[in-house]
C-alpha cells in the first residue's frame, strides 16, 4: 500500500496523455451531463459500501489486479488470470461472488474485499482529481491557448481585425516582428464531401494524434506502424499509432489546397501564413479540421490537422501493463524500481521523455501560438513607456530601451511620401515587370506612369560594404536607375540587399538626374529608411533572431556602415562593429535555401514579390490611365487616398485660377466668401507606435504578502519562517491545562484548531491570485488595447466630421459678372 | 412501538397544524393581499438577493420554480435538465452575434431563451433583464434554490412524503388506506434522493463552472472584438468608397483650371 500513491502519481502523470483518447467516444455527451456523471460516480458511489464502483470493464480491474497480486504475492497462490474476475467482483460490489471465487474458507474475506475496493477508490479519486485539474486548465486556456478550432479564440479574432486594418507597409513602422498571417477562403477544390469522408475515418485517438497536423508524419511511412505490436498500450498508441486511412483523407484535403505562392492574391510572401476557415465536422461531434499554408523559403508548405472545440476530460482511466522491461539507463531509476517491484507498467512501455519543443515545434508550430512570447523572443528598442517595476525580484518578460539614433530616421523631398515603399500594392503588369533580367538592359526606359525605370544587374563586385555589396546609381538622363547586386553576397542577404537598393531607387526616382545627397543628416535618413525595409526582410526570415540582434540595432548599425565615409558611428551610437559581425556570422552560418542573385532577379515575382511591389510602387497611384491594385483593407485604402492627395498637391493645381499680383489677391472675385475650413481632424492626437508590454510578474513578493497574511490571520507579527505563525507544537506543552487528560486532548486538537485559518487562507489565496491575475491582464490590455481604441476614436471623429461637412451645391463661377447666390449671405461681399 | 407512536403523534400534530393553517388562510384571504404583504413583496424586489429561498416564503418568490409538492420524484431530473440546457446554450452563445448598438454592457449579449426563462423564475432577475454574462450567477442561484428546496423537504419529510403519497394514489385513482410501511418506503426513497442530490448537485455545477468560468471571462471580450470587427468592416467599406472618389482628385482640380475652359 505504501507504494500505491507513488504508482497513482505516475499513472496520474500519464493520465493527461491518455484521457483524450476516449473523448471521441463520449463526444455526444453535453458538458453538464458529463460533469454530473463524473460527480455521481465519484461521490455517491464512493460513499457507498454496496454497489458497483464502475460498470463494465474500463481497465480498473486490470490495474488493481496487478497491484494486489504484487502486494500479496507471498500469501496468495493465484495467477493474474484467476485474480482478474475476483477483483472485478469486488469492484462490482458482489461480496458473495467475491468470497466464492477468492476462497470459500478464508475467514478474512470481507476485509480483503474491502481492501480491494479501497484500492479501486483511491485510483478513482486520483483519476477524478486529474480530470478536475484538466478541466480547470481547459477552462482557463480555451480561447487564449492559440490552438486552432477551439470554441472561441481571441487571437483568431484579433487577427481578423488586424487584417482588416493593416496595410502591408505597416510593418515598416512596427518595431515588433509578427509573422505575416492572413485568412483566406476555402478553395473550391476542397469539397464538403471530403470532410464527411474524413469524419468516417476518425477512430479513437485519431484527433489527438493529428492535432498538431499531418506534416510531422511526412518523413515516416504510415505502413511502418505495427498494429500487432505486443506493447500496444495506450501510451504506445498515443506516441506511435498511425491511422493510415485517416491520413489518406487528410492528405487528400491537403493536396487540394493551393500549392503555389501565386495561387494566392496577393501572392504569398516568404514567411507568410495563410489560414483557411475551420471546418466543424457533423460526425464525430466537437471535432474540427484546420488547414493552413506557409511560404517557407519560396516553397508553399501546406498542412491539415484535427482538433476539438472544447478539450474535456472524460473520466478516470487507468493504464495497465505486464512484464515490464525497464531500461534504467534511459529512464529514471526511481521509476524503474517501482515498475519492477510491482510488475506494473503504467502506460505500458515508457517512452523516452519528450524533448523540449523547439521554437518551431509543438505548440510553436501553430500559427497563432508561435506568436506568443514563449515561442518568440521579444526584443524592441523603441517604446514610450518604461516598465514601472524596478524591483530586481520581478520577472520581466519584455524589455524597453531608448532609441540610439543620432540623426533623423527619414527625410523626404516634399510631403510625407505616404506608403512610398509600395509593399501594399499588387503588381498589375507582370509581363512588363518580367522584362528586366540580371544582365544590363540598355534599352530600358520609364513607362508612362513613372518618372524612372530600374535596371537591376548582378555583378561580381559593386563597390559596397563587404557582405552587403550593392549599389544604387543616380538616375541617368534617360530616367533609368541602375542597381548593382553582388553575386558574392551571402545568399541570406541577397533579397534584403535588393529591397534595400530598391528603397534607394524610390528615393531617387522623383529627383532630378545626378542629384545625390552628401551631408550626414540626409545620408543617415536615407540609409535608415532603406535599412528599415531590408532589415525587416532579415527579421521575417529569422536571421536577426539567430544573430541575436534586434530590428533597431540592424537599422542603426547598417546606417552607420553605409555612412562610414562621413565618420564613425554617424547615425547611431550602437557598437557598429560587433553587431555587424554578429549579423554577417549568422548569415554565413544559415544553410537554408535562398535564391542566388540571378535567380532572384530573373524570377522576382516568385522569389521576392515585395520587390516587384516596390517597382510597381514607383508608378503614381493616382496618375490617369495607370491602374492600381491592392487588397481592400483600411490601411491600404488610406495609403491610396494619401498618395492621391499628395499627388494632387504636388503635381496639380490645387487652387484653380489666375495668379494674383500680390499674395493677398484673390484668384477670383468670390473666393473670400468661401465657407470656412471645417478643420476636421485638426485636434486629433494619434497614438504612439509602441509595442505592448507584458507587466512584470513578481511571485516572490506575492508569496511574502501571503506569508504576512498567514501571520495576520493568527493575530501574530510576521515571523520567519512564516509557518511559525501557523503551528507551534510546543504551545500546549508549555502552557498545560489543569489536568493531563485535558492537556492531552488539547494537544491532539491543535491541528483542528489550525485547520480553520488554513482553510480560510487557502480560499483567500485563490481570491488574491485571481485578483492579481486580473490586474495583470487589465494592465496589459490597457496598454495594448489603448492604441487601438485611440485610433478608433480618432477615426470616428474624422468620419463624423466628414459626415457633418456641408458642401456647396454650386461651383464658384470663374468669369461671372453677377454675385453668386451663396455669396449674398456673406458679410464680405465686395462693393 | 413507542417510537412508532411518537412518530404517528408527531405527524398528527403537524397535520393538524397544517390543516389549521390552511383553514385559517382559506377563511382570511385578505390577510395575504393586504398592504403589509405588498410591502414585503416590494422590499423583496428591491433587495431580492437577500431573500430567503424557502418555497413557502411570503410572496412565493420561488413559487415558479419546478419544485412543487406532488412531483418530488421529478425534481432531480428537472433540475439537471434545466442546468444542462442553460450550460449548452451558454456554450453556444459564442456563436451568437452580439447586439453592438446596445446602450449598456448587459445589452450587448442578452440572455438566451433558456437562461432568460430560468432567470425569470428567480427573484433576483424577476423584474430585470439578464445578460448571458450572468449565466454563472443565475445557475448558482438556481442551485441555491434547489438546495433550499431539498433541505426544506428534508425538514418536513414525513408530512411532505405523506402528501406526495396521497397525490400519487389520487393519480392512480387508488383510494386504499395509506399504511405506515408505504409511508416509510416513500420517506426512505426521498431521503436517499435528497442525500444524493445534496452531495452531487453543487460539485457537478462547480465542475461545470470551472470549465465555463474561463470562457465566461472571455465572453465580454469576445463580444467586444466581434463589434470592433463589424465596425472595422464598415470603416473599410467607407474608406474604399473614399478611395474611389479620391482617384479623381487631380483631374477634378485640373479641369477647374481656367486654362482649360470648356468649350461654350
Amino acid at each position: 500500500m505504501r507504494y500505491a500513491s507513488a504508482i497513482f502519481g505516475i499513472v496520474g502523470s500519464l493520465f493527461c496523455i491518455t484521457h483524450v483518447h476516449a473523448q471521441q467516444g463520449l463526444g455526444g455527451l453535453q458538458l453538464y451531463e458529463r460533469m454530473h456523471n463524473l460527480t455521481t460516480q465519484g461521490i455517491t458511489l464512493a460513499n457507498t459500501n454496496d454497489g458497483a464502483l464502475v460498470k463494465g470493464d474500463n481497465g480498473l480491474a486490470e490495474y488493481i489486479t496487478s497491484i494486489f497480486l504484487q502486494e500479496n504475492s507471498n500469501t496468495l497462490e493465484k495467477t493474474s488470470a484467476e485474480m482478474r474476475p475476483i477483483v472485478q467482483a469486488a469492484i462490482e460490489g458482489q461480496l458473495d461472488e467475491f468470497c466464492k471465487l477468492y476462497n470459500n474458507t478464508f475467514d478474512g474475506c470481507p476485509q480483503v474485499y474491502q481492501m480491494i475496493r479501497d484500492l479501486a477508490l483511491d485510483a478513482m479519486d486520483t483519476g477524478e482529481l486529474l480530470v478536475d485539474l484538466n478541466n480547470i486548465v481547459v477552462g482557463y486556456e480555451t480561447g487564449v491557448s492559440g490552438k486552432m478550432g477551439e470554441i472561441f479564440d481571441v487571437t483568431e479574432r484579433t487577427l481578423t481585425i488586424r487584417n482588416l486594418w493593416r496595410s502591408q507597409d505597416d510593418v515598416l513602422l512596427t518595431p515588433e516582428v509578427f509573422p505575416l498571417i492572413r485568412a483566406v477562403p476555402r478553395p473550391d477544390s476542397v469539397a464538403d464531401g471530403m470532410f464527411d469522408e474524413l469524419g468516417k475515418e476518425i477512430k479513437q485517438g485519431g484527433v489527438w494524434r493529428y492535432h498538431y497536423g499531418l506534416a510531422q508524419f511526412d518523413t515516416i511511412a504510415c505502413s511502418d506502424f505495427d498494429e500487432s505490436h505486443d506493447d500496444n498500450t495506450e501510451l504506445y498508441r498515443a506516441i506511435h499509432m498511425r491511422f493510415c486511412k485517416l491520413e489518406d483523407k487528410l492528405r487528400a484535403i491537403r493536396d487540394a489546397l493551393p500549392s503555389s505562392a501565386l495561387d494566392f492574391t496577393p501572392p504569398l510572401q516568404r514567411g507568410e501564413i495563410a489560414i483557411f476557415p475551420l471546418r466543424r465536422l457533423d460526425d464525430p461531434p466537437h471535432v474540427i479540421v484546420w488547414m493552413m499554408a506557409e511560404n517557407v523559403d519560396g516553397t508553399v508548405k501546406r498542412d491539415v490537422g484535427l482538433g476539438w472545440d472544447l478539450m474535456l476530460a472524460t473520466g478516470p482511466l487507468v493504464i495497465a501493463g505486464y512484464n515490464p522491461p525497464c531500461d534504467s539507463e534511459k529512464l529514471n531509476s526511481a521509476y524503474c524500481s517501482v515498475v519492477e517491484r510491482f510488475a506494473v507498467r503504467p502506460g505500458g512501455r515508457y517512452e523516452d521523455p519528450p524533448e523540449e519543443p523547439s521554437e518551431e515545434a509543438g505548440i510553436c508550430h501553430l500559427p497563432f501560438a508561435r506568436d506568443g512570447y514563449m515561442c518568440r523572443p521579444m526584443r524592441h528598442d523603441r517604446c514610450n513607456a518604461e516598465i514601472d517595476e524596478k524591483d530586481p525580484r520581478a520577472i520581466v518578460l519584455t524589455e524597453c530601451k531608448p532609441t540610439q539614433a543620432k540623426q533623423p530616421v527619414a527625410l523626404t523631398e516634399s510631403g510625407p511620401d505616404i506608403c512610398r515603399t509600395g509593399w501594399w500594392r499588387i503588381p498589375t503588369n507582370n509581363e512588363e515587370l518580367a522584362k528586366d533580367t540580371s544582365e544590363e538592359n540598355p534599352d530600358l526606359r520609364p513607362g508612362a506612369c513613372s518618372n524612372c525605370a530600374v535596371d537591376i544587374v548582378c555583378s561580381e563586385h559593386c563597390g559596397g560594404i563587404d557582405g552587403f555589396d550593392s549599389q544604387t546609381m543616380p538616375k541617368d538622363e534617360n530616367g533609368v536607375i541602375k542597381i548593382c547586386l553582388s553575386r558574392r553576397n551571402p545568399p541570406p542577404l541577397m533579397a534584403s540587399g535588393l529591397i534595400h537598393e530598391l528603397t534607394h531607387a524610390q528615393q531617387l526616382c522623383p529627383l532630378q538626374p545626378e542629384d545625390a545627397p552628401t551631408d550626414a543628416e540626409t545620408c543617415c535618413a536615407l540609409e535608415a529608411e532603406a535599412y528599415r525595409a531590408s532589415c525587416r526582410i532579415l527579421a521575417t526570415n529569422g536571421l536577426l533572431d539567430s544573430a541575436g540582434i534586434s530590428l533597431e540595432e540592424c537599422i542603426g548599425v547598417g546606417a552607420n556602415m553605409s555612412c562610414t565615409h562621413l565618420g564613425e558611428a554617424t547615425c547611431s551610437s550602437l557598437d557598429t562593429e560587433s553587431v555587424w559581425d554578429k549579423l554577417m556570422l549568422a548569415a554565413r552560418k544559415d544553410t537554408s535555401s535562398y535564391p542566388s542573385c540571378d535567380e532572384l532577379v530573373n524570377d522576382m515575382i516568385n522569389k521576392e514579390p515585395l520587390a516587384v511591389a516596390m517597382k510597381e510602387g514607383m508608378n503614381g497611384a493616382c496618375s490617369p490611365g495607370c491602374p492600381t491594385k491592392y487588397e481592400n483593407t483600411i490601411g491600404n485604402n488610406l495609403c491610396y487616398i494619401g498618395q492621391c492627395v499628395e499627388q494632387s498637391i504636388e503635381q496639380s493645381r490645387v487652387i484653380p485660377g489666375r495668379m494674383g499680383f500680390v499674395v493677398e489677391d484673390e484668384a477670383f472675385p468670390w473666393d473670400s466668401c468661401a465657407v470656412e475650413n471645417t478643420e476636421a481632424g485638426g485636434l486629433i492626437a494619434l497614438p504612439a507606435i509602441s509595442p505592448p508590454l507584458i507587466p512584470a510578474y513578481n511571485p516572490r513578493l506575492l508569496i511574502e504578502s501571503l506569508d504576512r497574511a498567514l501571520c495576520q490571520i493568527n493575530g501574530l507579527p510576521a515571523a520567519t519562517p512564516p509557518i511559525l505563525c501557523q503551528f507551534n507544537y510546543e504551545r500546549r506543552l508549555n502552557i498545560p491545562t489543569e489536568s493531563y487528560v485535558t492537556t492531552a486532548f488539547s494537544f491532539a486538537g491543535q491541528i483542528e484548531e489550525n485547520l480553520e485559518p488554513a482553510v480560510l487562507l487557502e480560499r483567500m489565496t485563490q481570491s488574491i491570485a485571481t485578483r492579481i491575475g486580473t490586474s495583470l491582464l487589465a494592465r496589459y490590455l490597457e496598454w495594448s488595447a489603448g492604441a487601438l481604441s485611440d485610433t478608433l476614436r480618432a477615426g470616428n471623429q474624422l468620419l463624423g466630421a466628414m459626415a457633418k461637412t456641408e458642401f456647396p451645391r454650386e461651383t464658384c463661377p470663374r468669369n461671372a459678372a453677377e454675385i453668386p447666390d451663396f455669396c449674398n449671405a456673406s458679410p464680405y461681399v465686395p462693393e | 412501538m413507542t417510537r412508532h407512536s411518537l412518530f404517528i403523534g408527531l405527524i398528527s400534530i403537524l397535520l393538524v397544524a397544517g390543516l389549521g393553517a390552511a383553514v385559517y388562510v382559506s377563511k382570511n384571504p385578505e390577510r395575504f393581499t393586504a398592504t403589509n404583504v405588498n410591502l414585503l413583496i416590494k422590499q423583496e424586489e428591491q433587495n431580492s438577493i437577500l431573500t430567503p429561498c424557502s418555497r413557502f416564503a411570503e410572496g412565493y418568490a420561488y413559487a415558479q420554480l419546478p419544485f412543487r409538492d406532488g412531483n418530488f420524484s421529478a425534481w432531480p431530473a428537472e433540475y439537471h435538465r434545466i442546468v444542462g440546457t442553460v450550460v449548452d446554450e451558454h456554450l453556444q452563445s459564442f456563436m451568437r452575434p452580439p447586439n453592438c448598438s446596445a446602450l449598456t454592457g448587459d445589452g450587448v449579449l442578452p440572455g438566451g431563451a433558456q437562461l432568460s426563462a430560468l432567470a425569470k423564475m428567480l427573484p433576483s432577475w424577476k423584474s430585470a433583464s439578464v445578460s448571458q454574462w450572468e449565466a454563472g450567477s443565475v445557475l448558482l442561484e438556481f442551485l441555491r434554490a434547489y438546495e433550499c428546496a431539498l433541505e426544506e423537504r428534508l425538514y418536513f419529510l414525513h408530512p411532505d412524503a405523506l402528501l406526495e403519497l396521497e397525490m400519487k394514489m389520487q393519480e392512480r385513482e387508488d383510494d386504499s388506506d395509506i399504511y405506515l410501511s408505504l409511508l416509510n418506503t416513500e420517506v426512505s426513497e426521498e431521503d436517499q434522493t435528497i442525500t444524493t442530490e445534496l452531495a452531487t448537485a453543487r460539485p457537478s455545477l462547480n465542475r461545470t463552472l470551472s470549465v465555463l468560468a474561463g470562457l465566461s471571462r472571455l465572453l465580454p471580450l469576445h463580444s467586444e472584438l466581434q463589434c470592433i470587427e463589424r465596425s472595422s468592416l464598415d470603416i473599410r467599406n467607407a474608406l474604399a468608397l473614399a478611395a474611389e472618389t479620391s482617384a479623381c482628385l487631380p483631374r477634378i482640380w485640373n479641369a477647374k483650371d481656367p486654362l482649360r475652359d470648356l468649350p461654350q
